[in-house]
């Protein structure tokens, strides 16, 4: 079985609304501040389905997973 | 403030001086007519979406206060109840969850070339002989067409969902001028939920990949939208899809036609434009003027105190021309540089529709200004917008035009 990839999660908070669905989705990832914006706990994280979601999730598409490799938008 | 009334003739032409002089005098306002807080600044308006102290529920202080009601409204109220708009957590979040997953930006994405179809055949058919309304020949139809055709409603019933979508919007909307509006609500409601619960269960039945289809089918765990909650849903789709989305692309060809040198720029633009310009026409004269909510609990905004239970008016329409938030804020700049607004909400309740709103609009608006050659308005001083509370929305907007030119 191959390892899961690394990806490098990015969060454009100027974007962000507070809609909070990256949080419910993947709070190992997400978190958010005392204003209820976006927070990224882990800026390098493997690759999971959670975080798919995640970032599919964002109204406004204020998130990404980037491949810090190739820098290749993994997600959205 | 000498006159507290949001309806009059005036007002509903043009409420952004009064929100104006409001704004800078007394920012968080008790407006004795409508018995709510006025909350008018962006900065407060924006925190007061995220925050949870602020409720969403009015429907339930509603019903409290209709305690007298008959069986037929209290079907309204049912329905109203199941729609997330007047939810709290943990309910919103459930429900949220549901729907989001079905109304993802690459989910909405993927509708765009039938949107550039449905428009381009719109402009098509303009009939040149008569006056063309961009509202009633453009504006208005297409949400609607698109909406239903999302939600797999056969295209020979569209016409019904005119009628029965005007008569909610009367209630929900506040169209006070209106004393029949809970009357045509009932109607309207209780003939839209026989007509979709059919429709829900023949799709159940045979089974489909539309809109209609992937919330019968949405989990999330093992949770599932109720029978109800489809039904409730589907009503606010409907109408939450159409009547704002109308009123965007109304106002937004309105506000180039008031500045024709945008308008010029835009329609020369190799198609970079459109996107800001669409975020500009929500901030600029955006469709949702007033946004309700509950105090949950007591709670300070500045030097006011607002007890629990009272009542908040948000005003985007107020925030979103902020002189401490945005240079120059009663001017139409598409490109602008200090972006950005809170005309589809914030928090939790951000509008779950954005996607489809931002790619209805900038289709629409995008193929107006290419195609239609030398637009211009035929009485400025004619026009005249639904007289509710809650929305901003042209009732028709005449134009004169020259040729078409054939899509591309």
């Amino acid at each position: 079985m191959s390892q899961p990839r690394r990806l490098r999660v990015e969060a454009d908070v100027a974007m962000c609304v507070g809609a909070r669905q990256c949080v419910l989705s993947d709070p190992s990832v997400f978190g958010h501040d005392e204003c209820n914006l976006v927070e990224v706990l882990q800026i390098e994280v493997d690759d999971h389905p959670e975080l798919a979601e995640a970032i599919t999730m964002c109204p406004t598409g204020a998130l990404a997973a980037i491949d810090p490799d190739t820098g290749e938008v993994v997600y959205p | 403030m000498v006159d507290d009334d949001v309806l009059s003739a005036e007002r509903i032409r043009d409420p952004y001086a009064y929100f104006r002089e409001m704004q800078s005098e007394t920012p968080v306002y008790w407006n004795s007519k409508y018995r709510a807080w006025f909350v008018t600044r962006f900065d407060d308006v924006t925190q007061a979406f995220r925050d949870p102290r602020f409720s969403a529920d009015r429907i339930a202080a509603f019903s409290a206060n209709n305690a007298d009601q008959d069986e037929a409204f209290a079907n309204v109220l049912h329905v109203l109840a199941d729609w997330l708009v007047f939810k709290d957590p943990p309910d919103h979040t459930r429900l949220r969850r549901l729907l989001q997953s079905s109304f993802t930006m690459k989910e909405v994405e993927s509708w765009r070339p039938r949107i550039q179809a449905i428009v381009d055949e719109l402009i098509d058919d303009l009939d040149l002989e008569h006056p063309i309304d961009l509202v009633r020949d453009i504006a208005y139809p297409l949400p609607a067409i698109v909406i239903a055709e999302m939600l797999g409603v056969p295209a020979e019933d569209r016409d019904l969902f005119k009628k029965w979508s005007d008569q909610i919007t009367a209630l929900v909307f506040g169209a006070l001028d209106q004393p029949d509006r809970r009357e045509q609500a009932i109607a309207g409601i209780s003939e839209l939920t026989s007509y979709l619960d059919e429709l829900i269960q023949r799709h159940r039945q045979v089974g489909s990949d539309n809109l209609m289809g992937s919330l019968i089918d949405a989990r999330d765990e093992n949770d599932a939208l109720t029978n109800d909650e489809v039904l409730s849903t589907c009503v606010l789709l409907l109408f939450g899809g159409h009547e704002t989305t109308t009123s965007l692309i109304g106002s937004g060809m309105l506000a180039l036609l008031d500045h024709p040198g945008e308008l010029e720029r835009l329609s020369t633009s190799p198609g970079q434009l459109i996107g800001p310009a669409i975020e500009e026409f929500l901030r600029y004269d955006g469709p949702a003027k007033v946004s309700v909510r509950i105090v949950a609990e007591v709670l300070n905004i500045r030097d006011q105190s607002l007890e629990a239970g009272s009542r908040v008016f948000l005003v985007p329409s107020a925030a979103n021309r902020d002189p401490e938030r945005f240079s120059n804020p009663n001017r139409l700049v598409l490109d602008r540089e200090d972006g950005g607004h809170v005309g589809f909400g914030g928090g939790i309740h951000y509008c779950l529709g954005a996607p489809l709103a931002r790619v209805e609009g900038s289709v629409a608006i995008d193929s107006i200004v290419r195609r239609i050659r030398d637009i211009e308005l035929l009485d400025r001083d004619a026009l005249d917008w639904h007289p509710t509370l809650l929305s901003r929305s042209l009732l028709a907007l005449p134009v004169g035009v020259g040729d078409i030119e054939a899509a591309s």
